[in-house]
C-alpha cells in the first residue's frame, strides 16, 4: 500500500469572528506540514500573522518577493520578525488564500525552514517568502493572530501531514 | 489518503483541449499538474484553465509576477475568459522540452469565490524562457464541477502533454485540535 500524502490533521471554518485561531497537540509523526488558507480581515485593514508555539520573539527571519500586479515588483528580507506576515501589503483587503509549507517540522536538531505563498487578488496582490523559524523545538502548535481586528467568519484552515 | 488522483490525461496526438469532467464533489481542493508543449510557431504558448465551461469576461482575475531571465515584471488583467496559469513550451523552444504547469484550487465545491494559485515555467535551452507566479480569483460561488486546460491562443498541445487532476480533502486525525 503507497504512503499516505497529505494525510489531514484537522480543519476549521470559523463561524463567527475570532482575534486568534490555532492548530494545537500536532503530532510529532509526520515529516512536513502543509497548511492551506482563506481568510479574510472583519476590519479592513488588518492583518494575519502565523506564529509557532507562541514563539513572539525575534525568530523568523525570512526573505520574499512579490507584485502587486502593478509597477515594480519588489522583494526583501528582514532577520529578526516576530512571526510571519502572509499578506503582500501592510493591511489586508478581499479574502486572502495561504500555502504554507514547513519542512522537518518535528526534528529537534534543527532550525525549520519553509516556504509560504499568498494571495490577495482583490487588493494586496501576491508575494512568496521563505522562512526559518529560529528554533530547535518541535512544532506542535500553529496560531494565526489577526493584528488590529479579527478573522472575520467564514475563513478556512487545513493542515496535513506529510509521510518521509 | 487526503490526495487523491482522479484523472490523468497522457496525450498520443495533437490535441487542442484537456477536459475534467464529472469532478467528484467530496474533495476540498483542487490540484492540477501539466506537463504540456504547444505546437504554436513561437517560443512559448499561454495556458488558460476554464472553469464549467464559462468563458465570460469579467468573472476571471488575475495578478502575477513573472520573469524572463533579462528581467521581473508584475502584471494584472480582469478581463479573461480563463484563469491564465502562465506560458509553456511551444514550437520554437529547444526540440523535446514542455514546460510545466501547477495549479491549486482552494475550497472548489464551496459556495464561495474560487481562489487559486498556479506556477508555470517555460523551459527552453537559450536565454528566452518565462516563469510565473500567478494569484487568480473566479468569481463565481458555483462549486466546480469541470476544468478545461486550453491554449489562450488556439494551438493545440502537442503529443506526450500530461495532465492530471488531483482532490485534496481535509480532515482530523482525532488529536490535532483546534481553538
Amino acid at each position: 500500500m503507497p504512503t499516505p500524502t497529505y494525510v489531514p490533521l484537522a480543519n476549521y471554518t470559523l463561524p463567527s469572528s475570532f482575534g486568534t485561531f490555532s492548530f494545537t497537540n500536532i503530532p510529532n509523526t509526520y515529516r512536513d506540514l502543509v497548511i492551506v488558507t482563506t481568510t479574510s480581515q472583519a476590519v479592513a485593514g488588518s492583518e494575519m500573522r502565523i506564529r509557532f508555539n507562541s514563539d513572539s520573539g525575534s525568530n523568523y527571519p525570512i526573505v520574499y518577493a512579490g507584485g502587486y500586479g502593478i509597477g515594480t515588483p519588489f522583494s526583501g528580507g528582514s532577520t529578526a520578525p516576530s512571526q510571519i506576515t502572509p499578506s503582500a501589503t501592510v493591511g489586508e483587503s478581499g479574502t486572502m488564500m495561504v500555502t504554507m509549507h514547513i519542512l522537518d517540522y518535528a526534528q529537534t536538531n534543527k532550525h525549520k525552514p519553509g516556504l509560504v505563498r499568498s494571495h490577495d487578488v482583490t487588493a494586496s496582490g501576491l508575494q512568496m517568502q521563505a522562512f526559518r523559524w529560529a528554533s530547535t523545538a518541535a512544532i506542535t502548535s500553529v496560531s494565526f493572530i489577526s493584528l488590529g481586528g479579527s478573522l472575520a467568519a467564514g475563513s478556512t484552515f487545513a493542515i496535513y501531514g506529510v509521510h518521509a | 489518503m487526503s490526495m487523491k488522483l482522479i484523472e490523468t490525461v497522457t496525450l498520443s496526438s495533437p490535441t487542442l483541449n484537456i477536459v475534467f469532467s464529472s469532478i467528484p464533489q467530496t474533495g476540498t481542493d483542487l490540484l492540477v499538474h501539466l506537463s504540456a508543449r504547444s505546437a504554436r510557431a513561437t517560443v512559448t504558448d499561454d495556458v488558460m484553465m476554464v472553469i464549467n465551461s464559462d468563458t465570460t469576461s469579467g468573472r476571471y482575475t488575475m495578478r502575477q509576477v513573472l520573469g524572463s531571465g533579462a528581467g521581473v515584471a508584475s502584471t494584472s488583467n480582469t478581463t479573461y475568459w480563463g484563469m491564465y496559469l502562465g506560458e509553456i513550451s511551444a514550437a520554437n523552444s529547444t526540440a523535446n522540452v514542455f514546460g510545466s504547469v501547477t495549479a491549486y484550487i482552494a475550497n472548489y465545491a464551496g459556495s464561495t469565490a474560487k481562489h487559486a494559485m498556479a506556477d508555470a515555467v517555460s523551459e527552453n535551452n537559450a536565454t528566452e524562457a518565462y516563469q510565473h507566479l500567478q494569484a487568480l480569483l473566479y468569481n463565481q460561488t458555483t462549486a466546480i464541477t469541470a476544468l478545461r486546460l486550453t491554449s489562450m491562443n488556439g494551438q493545440n498541445f502537442v503529443a506526450g502533454t500530461t495532465a492530471s487532476l488531483y482532490t485534496i480533502t481535509k480532515g482530523s486525525d482525532g488529536i490535532t485540535t483546534n481553538i
